[in-house]
């Protein structure tokens, strides 16, 4: 009898024991914030750039954010974070190490983007659209934000044109006059203007437009109208202080960026002290006629787009060039030069053989006083 | 109600223990305090415990069959360093409060070594099975999150009887081997001895 006892009360221990159990403090998600532009909410981030480690940091702000210390009875305590699933275009659960914790209200977390590593070797461009955020505490227990994140690709910049006929070039700013700038490419939005800036040979933002200068007029084209002397008179010369335009989106991503294209009329800018002298261009196919006349100290640089069936040109120049230099130089479709004189050389000459198709025309007037003309002609 | 149930039994036990004055009754009643010392980071705790037996024909009723109920509440505290815990100038407090209640059901056979060493002194010991019902509320980060589970484990005993009244007065230790794996505690024992564990035990019946 007493064994059958024993054997009776071991059973009901057996069956006693059961599997174990956690409770806790069930999350609140109210919002979310982008660092890079904290009174928009809920955020937008941007699929690129970014910290190069990390890539761009958002707060998750709500309330009884619970992370779980975890083997506090082993040598060292251990940390589990809430988990943090991202649901839209696509579905990404933020890697544990880029999970981070200020307190029960807030939780920083970095997104990583095509250009960063966050919390894992392979850089990550998230599809752009709108996410819902849920965070789980290490509890089980969640709370999910409906359409709490939105994520948006890079602006990019294809060119930047000014719109003032008596500039030297299409890529210039004339400094003493009022002019527009319009820039096309993509990643504009008008419910969050960008910032829209100069930066210098040093990469330093020499000027920061004002924002009423600045309208995006639509997703891939942005205007800024520059009063006279939006430039202050050192950032200016006669030969043009190069700049490059740069374009900001709130959240922090800029064109342009790593390999964006660059140089005059995509994304650079010469700034002129002022625009005195308009050439008179007459731009066919297979022929293209320039004339200038009564320059005085001029300095400029003109660029155009020449369309030539032909293998090669030949070019008529008759100048009278009393001061300074003037140099034309032309490259073929395929960006090799072929053609490089003084318009103070007269006569009639013959370009190197090129690849047909649109060719560049450039002249660089530095300090340059007189008359000049030239045209160019297919020739085979 | 445990404890209302052992003033009864301490009370009523002259009566009840002059009724079998010619052997020793083969109930056992015994409440017990004492210094529950974990092996585990847990810190000291006291314990309380009830006991009741029955002492088995088995081998002119040296073998006793005990079941006990035990209680105690260890704590640990620390704090947690992680990279984590900080975004630019700010750093969060990874400090944290364990507590560990466990509730344990006894289930030992005891040898009880009467007079053995000298009249009235009776050394026992024994080993069984326990049922343990481990509550572990860990408190960090301004939250407090609670894992519970009911395990089996083991249990070693020994300890010594002298009479004293009605009953004997005793002293005993307890090894418990009780793991526990929540996420908050990891795999660890959290038994360990029960130091200084005293309590009257009651012959009845």
């Amino acid at each position: 009898m007493p064994l059958r006892l024993l054997l009776a009360g071991a059973a009901a221990f057996a069956m006693a024991a059961c599997s174990r159990h956690i409770d806790g403090p069930r999350p609140a998600l109210t919002t979310t914030v982008n660092e890079a532009d904290p009174l928009r909410t809920p955020a937008t981030v941007c699929n690129a750039q970014g910290d190069p480690a990390q890539g761009w940091i958002i707060h998750l702000i709500g309330d009884r954010f619970s992370p779980l210390p975890t083997g506090t009875l082993g040598k060292s305590a251990g940390l589990l974070m809430p988990f943090v699933m991202l649901s839209g275009p696509e579905q990404f659960q933020v890697p544990d190490a880029a999970v981070f914790f200020l307190d029960k209200t807030r939780l920083p977390v970095f997104l990583p983007t095509r250009d960063s590593s966050a919390g894992g070797p392979a850089p990550r461009a998230l599809i752009p659209g709108s996410y819902d955020v849920s965070v789980t505490n290490p509890n089980g227990r969640s709370a999910q934000l409906a359409a709490g994140l939105a994520v948006v690709p890079p602006p990019t910049i294809k060119s930047v044109q000014g719109q003032f006929l008596a500039a030297p070039s299409s890529a210039a700013v004339c400094n003493d006059q009022a002019q527009a700038l319009v820039v096309t490419g993509s990643g504009f939005r008008a419910s969050a203007p960008p910032t829209f800036s100069f930066l210098d040979a040093g990469g330093s933002v020499a000027l920061t437009l004002p924002p009423a200068w600045v309208s995006v007029d639509s997703a891939t084209v942005i205007s800024a109208s520059l009063p006279p002397g939006a430039f202050a008179p050192a950032q200016a010369s006669g030969t043009g202080t190069q700049y490059t335009a740069q374009v900001t989106n709130p959240e922090g991503c800029k064109a342009p960026y790593g390999t964006d294209p660059r140089g005059l009329g995509v994304t650079d800018v010469k700034v002129f002290t002022q625009c005195r002298f308009q050439p008179e261009i007459r731009n066919n196919p297979d022929s293209f006629e320039f004339q200038v006349t009564g320059v005085q100290n001029g300095s400029a640089t003109f660029l155009y787009t020449w369309q030539n069936s032909g293998p090669r040109a030949t070019v008529d120049q008759s100048s009278s060039l009393a001061g300074g230099s003037v140099t034309l130089t032309i490259k073929d479709a395929a960006g090799n030069l072929v053609y490089s004189n003084s318009l103070g050389q007269n006569g009639t000459f013959l370009t190197a053989v090129g690849s047909p198709g649109a060719w560049t025309i450039q002249l660089d007037f530095v300090n340059a006083s007189g008359t000049f003309n030239f045209r160019a002609q297919k020739s085979g | 109600m445990k404890t209302a149930f052992a003033i009864v039994l301490f009370l009523a036990a002259p009566a009840l223990a002059q009724a079998g004055a010619s052997r020793p009754g083969r109930l056992l009643v015994a409440p017990k305090l004492g210094l529950f010392e974990p092996t585990s980071r847990l810190g000291g705790a006291f314990y309380a415990g009830l006991e009741v037996g029955y002492a088995a024909p088995l081998l002119e009723h040296a073998l006793a069959v005990v079941l006990e109920f035990d209680w105690y509440r260890p704590k640990a505290s620390g704090a947690v360093a992680d990279p984590r815990l900080s975004s630019g100038a700010q750093a969060a407090d990874g400090s944290y409060q364990l507590g560990l209640a466990e509730f344990g059901v006894l289930l030992s056979a005891v040898y009880r070594a009467e007079d053995l060493v000298m009249p009235g002194l009776t050394p026992y010991g024994g080993l069984g099975p326990g049922l343990y019902s481990h509550r572990a509320a860990i408190t960090a980060f301004g939250t407090t999150n609670i894992e519970t589970e009911t395990k089996l484990g083991l249990q070693l005993l020994g300890g010594i009887d002298w009479n004293l009244g009605p009953g004997a007065a005793f002293a005993e230790v307890r090894y418990h081997f009780a793991r526990v794996d929540f996420l908050s505690t990891g795999n660890a024992n959290t038994g360990g001895f029960l130091a200084l564990g005293v309590g009257y035990r009651l012959r009845l019946f």
